[in-house]
């Protein structure tokens, strides 16, 4: 072996050395962000509409400028959007979210789910990583953790132990409970099963024991929303005072005094039409979409083609179409969720169904796309969230279309954007 | 240094003949490799071709990636390689073969004249190459780059050639005339395939993505990608140090081997 050898092998060695070390971890955040973002050529709707700008700079996870024609700078990546709309992303208002939920969310553009009960373990986990700006594989998650229901009523079936409101006088240690487990709001069921069987079938929270948990909720400064699925509880409810009721009824008419208070009060209502539709006997159409279907994964697919063991009742989802126009013709807000992953709804891909719900209800494609960003932040109190605007997050959706004008263009994703870093829109391996 | 190989001492030659010399030989380099079609036009077109096809004319999106850019960078490297390797590797393996290289060693002209010319040729085509890729991205793909970042982008590119010479340098070296034309092939459109130059490496099996690492190509082509903002956090240091060593490894195999056959 001569000095040659010597060195090639000496060079060798240090190459599969440095090979199967790796790459030195970088400083997690910090460096990932340095570059930023320049989204170029877009039509830009920032939440309430579309406004007179093209570009969209991005540093450090959030927005810090908008123009026209703005020049890249040194470091920046550059994504030309060719005439595509920017969105804020979407933010669900109605989910119960594990597992895979967010990962499967984020895919179709939704990168914020309000989660109206789940698992309170799962939440100071999910409030670290929502506070953070490096890249994600996920949606963030705003919860309710374990919702209010009474023993054997709505929310204790699932298997595991709920605990129950069993008192008036319960309720304010209940929400310290909650507010102690991680919970961000409080999310009460109204539920006895009458709207749908003629008659109350179910133990529930009666109207004083739901109006004090709303009082307890104010108290320790926490937003309300309440499950109904009747007029009578939905009325109840705004006279407790609370923030938003997170279904729509579709068991009568809703009439012009509620209307009238109801947007006197600043209530919201989440319809989650896309659910209601399925109780009601109607098949989700996702299953057959083109762009949505490739890029739903198995549990996705499970949930939408599980049907409501439920006979047909065509004139209920009807009502709660007209009522969703008229509570909105009335100045009630309306909010855009999916209370996915219940029977005939998916995470993520039914917010694009119940955007084209909420518009065959009777919202303008604008409207409906502010449901689905702008004003849900602001009904849950979200300041940096569902808007393209200067100081807010850079959860960003690019879609090839006008879907302020057409809402199915919502469903042409070609770029999410998690805190100004790029989604990977790909199935997770089968495993 | 061998005593054996009859060299007789050379009188120094004055700096400016020396400087003419080493042009002289570049020169006839490029001449030489113009009027070979074999080599002038696919290192100059395929990469042009590819890139035109895939990166512009083929439609699709990849979600958060400017796929013009993108794929400027990857073809880039690409491109680059080719001259590299075969000028170095086909073109050292030729002139071994039919005795230019044993005839330019017993001319008076030092034996360093003879690299330098074929990596000044690398660079030269390699910036050809650059610079019809940048065209077509500019004009064809609407890709806008930072001016500094461009410069930049040439830069990483040229120095890139480098181990690609070294590698190049050895399969000359190792193999004779036509020989190293099918080894050149052998390791240059697998490597550039398989480090994800023609289509990303997202596209791949997990096993393959995570073989990567051991082409020299996927570590410029990440630099590439870093520079143009198409990789985040590209470990810069780490990537440098790794075609440093492959430049070492490559200049000391081929150095051992032409050695041993006296050559050196």
């Amino acid at each position: 072996m001569n000095r040659y050898h010597a060195i090639a092998l000496a060079a060798g060695i240090a190459l599969a050395a440095l090979l199967v070390s790796g790459p030195p971890q970088a400083a997690a955040g910090a460096a990932d962000t340095a570059g930023g973002v320049l989204i170029t050529g877009a039509r830009i709707f920032d939440g309430t509409a579309v406004v007179e700008a093209d570009s969209v700079r991005v540093q450090g996870g959030h927005i810090v400028e908008i123009g026209r024609g703005l020049a890249p700078r040194d470091g920046e990546v550059v994504h030309e959007a060719g005439g595509a709309t920017l969105l804020p992303g979407f933010i669900d208002a109605h989910t119960h979210s594990w597992g895979r939920a967010m990962a499967d969310a984020l895919r179709f553009g939704v990168t914020t789910q309000l989660d109206m009960f789940t698992m309170p373990m799962m939440l100071p986990e999910q409030r670290r990583r929502r506070a953070d700006l490096g890249p994600q594989t996920q949606a963030d998650l705003f919860s309710a953790g374990h919702l209010a229901t009474v023993e054997g009523g709505h929310g204790t079936q699932f298997g595991f132990p709920v605990p129950t409101v069993d008192s008036d006088e319960a309720a304010g240690q209940w929400v310290q409970a909650r507010i102690g487990e991680g919970s961000d709001f409080i999310k009460i069921v109204r539920e006895d099963l009458s709207a749908y069987r003629g008659r109350p079938e179910l133990p529930s929270l009666d109207a004083p024991r739901a109006a004090a948990l709303v009082q307890a909720a104010h108290a320790a400064g926490v937003k309300a929303v309440v499950h109904v699925s009747t007029l009578e509880a939905a009325r109840e409810s705004l006279q407790a005072g609370a923030d938003g009721l997170v279904h729509v009824f579709g068991d009568a008419a809703v009439d012009a005094g509620f209307i009238g208070q109801a947007a006197a009060d600043g209530l919201f209502v989440v319809p989650t039409l896309t659910v209601v539709a399925g109780v009601a006997g109607e098949r989700t159409p996702l299953l057959e979409d083109e762009l949505l279907e490739p890029l739903l994964s198995p549990p996705q697919r499970l949930s939408l083609e599980q049907r409501w063991n439920l006979p047909p009742r065509p004139e209920s989802i009807q009502r709660a179409r007209d009522n969703v126009a008229a509570l909105h013709r009335g100045g009630v807000r309306i909010l855009a969720g999916t209370d996915a992953p219940n029977a005939n709804t998916a995470h993520g891909a039914s917010m694009h169904e119940e955007l084209a719900q909420l518009v065959a209800a009777g919202l303008s494609p604008v409207e409906a796309l502010s449901a689905a960003t702008a004003w849900p932040a602001e009904a849950f109190g979200l300041p940096d969230r569902g808007r393209v605007a200067v100081g807010a997050r850079a959860d960003l959706v690019l879609v090839d279309g006008q879907p302020d004008q057409r809402i199915g263009d919502s469903r042409r994703i070609v770029a999410i954007w998690k805190n100004g870093h790029p989604v990977e829109r790909r199935l997770p391996e089968a495993r | 240094m061998s005593a054996h190989t009859g060299h007789r001492p050379v009188p120094a030659m004055p700096l400016p003949r020396l400087a003419a010399l080493y042009a002289n030989e570049a020169w006839l380099e490029l001449l030489k490799l113009l009027r070979t079609p074999a080599f002038a036009a696919p290192t100059l077109a395929f990469p042009l071709a590819f890139y035109v096809f895939f990166g512009l004319v083929l439609p699709g999106q990849w979600s958060g990636l400017d796929r013009p850019t993108f794929l400027l960078a990857t073809y880039g490297v690409f491109g680059v390689m080719g001259p590299a390797l075969f000028g170095f590797g086909v073109g050292l393996a030729m002139e071994r073969e039919n005795g230019l290289l044993a005839l330019k060693r017993v001319s008076p002209m030092p034996i360093a004249a003879y690299f330098t010319a074929k990596i000044a040729m690398s660079l030269v085509f390699a910036l050809a190459v650059v610079l019809l890729l940048g065209a077509a991205a500019v004009w064809g793909g609407g890709v806008r780059i930072a001016p500094g970042r461009w410069s930049l982008l040439v830069a990483v590119l040229l120095v890139g050639t480098l181990p690609f010479c070294a590698m190049g340098l050895w399969i000359g070296a190792l193999a004779r005339g036509q020989a190293a034309v099918a080894i050149v092939n052998l390791v240059y459109l697998p490597m550039a395939v398989l480090s994800g130059l023609w289509i990303p490496l997202m596209l791949f099996p997990p096993l393959l993505q995570a073989l990567a690492p051991v082409w020299p190509a996927w570590h410029l082509s990440q630099l590439a990608l870093g520079v143009v903002g198409q990789a985040q956090s590209v470990p810069w240091a780490w990537h440098l140090a790794v075609l440093l060593l492959f430049t070492v490894m490559f200049l000391a195999l081929a150095a051992a081997r032409l050695e041993s056959k006296g050559e050196r």
